[in-house]
C-alpha cells in the first residue's frame, strides 16, 4: 500500500552502512511513512504513489551517514575506510563532521581508488578546513553589515502560504474515445465484408474504453478525497498559525513598553533575543545569561565560548601515492591558540556590537562580557566553567571604534579586558561575574 | 548530553513509544521547537541504544508493518534525572541572577 514513497525513502536509506541498515532500516522506514500516512486507505494510496521524502528529510540521513562512515560512537572499525560511498553522503557534511569531531588520524584509502580520484579528495578535504577558517576569521566581520535586531523585527507575521495541492491539484485527462476508435473501412473495403469486422472492432473498443473510463473516475475520486484532506489540514494549520502569531505579538509588545521603562526582566529578556538571533557557525555552543542593572544601565552577558577544538587542527590533506593513503597536515599549536585567541576576542566584540546596536541608548548605557568555555576538569573530573576573558565597554567609546578594521585582541585589549583564566576558581564560578 | 537527547529520553519517561510517536512527543514537549527529522531521530537512538539508557520494548504490528517500540532503561531513568537535575540546578541560578527568586546566590 506504500509501495511508491516507501522504496523512494528506503533508496534514500541506502546512504547508510549495510550494518547499520540491518539494524535500523525497517524501523526507520516504519517511522518515516507513519509521518506521511494519514490511515485514510484512499488518500494513503495516492499519496505513497506521488509523494517525496523531503529534503530535510534526505539531509538528516546524510549526516548520519556521514557521522557513521566516519567511524563515530558504535561504528565497526573497517569504516574508518573512505570508500566511494563517502563521497556520495555529502562530502561537505562529512567534512565539517571530521574536523570537528575526529581526531587526527589517518585516513586509508581503498585500494580500488584511482590516483586522481583520491588527489582529488586530498584537495577536497583541504579546500573544506579552508572553509571552515574563513568562517572562523570572519565570526565578527560578516555581521557587521547586518540589521540589528529590533522589537519590530520580533513580532511574528503568521505564515500563510496560499493552499498549493501539489500534485493533487492536476486531475488526469479523461480518456478520449478517439485513441480507441478502430479505424473506419473506407472506400471499396466496405462492400468486401469489412463493415461486420468493424462492428466488432467498435464493440472491444467500446469495452476497453468505458474500462479506462471506469478507472478514471475512480482515480479522480480518491485524487478528490485527498484533495479534501489536505486541504482541510491546510486550513487548521493555517487557524494555529494565525492565533499563534497574534498570542506572540502580544506578548513582544508587552516586553516592548516594559523594556522602554528600563524594566530589568524585558530588558534582559530583549538581550537574549538579540543574542539568539546571532547566527554562529555549526558547533558553537548557544549558552548565556543575560541580566540588566537598571541604576547603571548596565547588561551584563555572561556567554559560553566555543571549545579550542573549533579550530581545525588539520591544516590541509595530502595524499601520499607510496602508502595510498590520505594523510592530515597538522596546524602548528601556535597558530591554534594564535587563532582562538583572536576568535574569542571577535565573539566578545560580535556580542558587544550586537547589543549596543540592537538597545536604545537612553536603556543600555554600557554592556559587561563574560566568556567561559564548559570543559571538564582533569584533576577532579568534574564539569568547570572556567571564565576565558571579561570586557566592559561603555557606548560612546565602543561605538567610536572602527570594527570592521580593528585585531579583534588588540581592539579588546585597547578596552581593557582581563583573562581572568588563572585567578578564577575552578568551579562554582556562575556567579562570578556578579561579585 | 544534548538537547535532542534529553527530548527523546523525556519522550519515553512515562511510557515506551515507537519512532514516530517519539518524534509527536518530542514536538509536543518543545512546543513544537524541536521537529525531529528521521535521520536526526535514529542518530540519537542509536546512540542511547549504545550507551544503554533506552532499550527495545516491544514490536507492535501496525498496518501491516512492525513498529518497535523503546524504552528507557534503568541507567537511562537514571541519566535523564541527573540531566534534569543539572538544567534545573542551572535554571535556578539563573532564576536568582534575573532577580525572580529570593534565594541567595553565593
Amino acid at each position: 500500500m506504500s509501495g511508491g514513497l516507501e522504496r523512494r525513502y528506503r533508496r534514500v536509506l541506502r546512504l547508510l552502512p549495510g550494518y547499520y541498515r540491518e539494524q535500523w532500516e525497517q524501523d526507520m522506514t516504519g517511522a518515516f511513512l507513519d509521518g506521511w500516512l494519514t490511515g485514510d486507505p484512499e488518500a494513503d494510496e495516492y499519496i505513497s504513489r506521488v509523494a517525496w521524502p523531503g529534503w530535510a528529510e534526505v539531509t538528516s540521513v546524510a549526516g548520519l551517514a556521514a557521522r557513521l562512515y566516519l567511524g563515530g560512537a558504535g561504528a565497526p572499525r573497517r569504516y574508518f575506510a573512505w570508500g566511494q560511498a563517502v563521497r556520495r553522503a555529502v562530502l561537505a557534511v562529512l567534512l565539517v563532521h571530521a574536523v570537528l569531531a575526529a581526531d587526527i588520524q589517518q585516513v586509508s584509502v581503498s585500494g580500488k581508488l584511482p590516483v586522481e580520484a583520491a588527489q582529488r579528495d586530498a584537495e577536497e578535504q583541504t579546500a573544506a578546513v579552508q572553509e571552515q577558517i574563513k568562517s572562523l576569521d570572519e565570526v565578527l566581520t560578516s555581521v557587521l553589515a547586518l540589521p540589528a535586531v529590533s522589537f519590530d523585527r520580533l513580532m511574528a507575521t503568521p505564515r500563510t502560504p496560499a493552499f498549493d495541492p501539489g500534485p493533487l491539484g492536476v486531475a488526469v485527462p479523461a480518456p478520449d474515445w478517439s485513441d480507441f476508435a478502430p479505424a473506419k473501412p473506407a472506400g471499396l473495403l466496405r462492400f468486401l465484408g469489412r463493415t461486420a469486422r468493424f462492428k466488432r472492432q467498435t464493440a472491444q473498443a467500446q469495452g476497453r474504453f468505458e474500462a479506462a473510463v471506469a478507472e478514471h473516475r475512480e482515480h479522480e475520486s480518491q485524487r478528490q478525497h485527498a484533495l479534501a484532506v489536505a486541504r482541510a489540514k491546510y486550513h487548521k494549520k493555517v487557524t494555529e498559525a494565525r492565533a499563534q502569531a497574534a498570542a506572540r505579538n502580544a506578548y513582544v509588545a508587552s516586553r516592548q513598553s516594559a523594556f522602554a521603562t528600563g524594566e530589568a526582566e524585558s530588558v534582559a529578556w530583549f538581550v537574549r533575543c538579540v543574542l539568539r538571533a546571532s547566527r554562529y557557525p555549526d558547533g558553537f555552543p548557544r549558552e548565556y545569561q543575560v541580566t540588566y542593572d537598571r541604576p547603571a544601565r548596565n547588561v551584563t552577558v555572561e556567554f559560553e565560548l566555543p571549545a579550542q577544538h573549533v579550530v581545525p587542527p588539520v591544516r590541509s590533506y595530502r595524499y601520499v601515492k607510496a602508502r595510498d593513503v590520505i594523510e592530515p597536515v597538522p596546524r602548528p599549536e601556535d597558530e591554534i591558540s594564535q587563532r582562538y585567541e583572536r576568535l574569542i576576542s571577535a565573539i566578545a566584540l560580535r556580542t558587544l556590537h550586537e547589543i549596543f546596536s540592537a538597545a536604545a541608548p537612553e536603556v543600555v548605557r554600557a554592556v559587561s562580557f563574560t566568556g567561559y568555555v564548559s570543559t571538564t576538569d582533569q584533576a577532579t573530573g568534574k564539569p568547570v566553567r572556567p571564565h576565558l576573558l571579561a570586557v566592559s565597554a561603555e557606548r560612546p567609546a565602543f561605538e567610536d571604534l572602527v570594527l570592521a578594521e580593528v585585531e579583534p585582541s588588540a581592539c579588546l585589549a585597547r578596552l581593557g579586558a582581563v583573562a581572568p583564566a588563572a585567578a578564577e576558581p575552578a568551579q562554582g564560578d556562575w556567579n562570578a561575574a556578579a561579585d | 548530553m544534548t538537547g535532542q537527547a534529553f527530548f527523546v529520553l523525556t519522550a519515553l519517561a512515562d511510557e515506551p513509544r515507537h519512532g514516530y510517536g517519539i518524534v509527536g512527543e518530542v514536538a509536543e514537549l518543545s512546543g513544537g521547537r524541536v521537529r525531529l527529522k528521521i535521520g536526526s531521530l535514529y542518530g540519537v537512538l542509536d546512540r542511547l541504544a549504545a550507551e544503554g539508557l533506552i532499550e527495545p520494548d516491544r514490536d507492535e504490528a501496525h498496518d501491516g508493518r512492525l513498529r518497535r517500540y523503546y524504552r528507557l532503561t534503568r541507567d537511562g531513568r537514571g541519566a535523564l534525572a541527573q540531566e534534569a537535575e543539572l538544567r534545573a540546578a542551572t535554571a535556578r541560578v539563573v532564576r536568582v541572577r534575573l532577580g525572580l527568586a529570593a534565594e541567595a546566590a553565593g
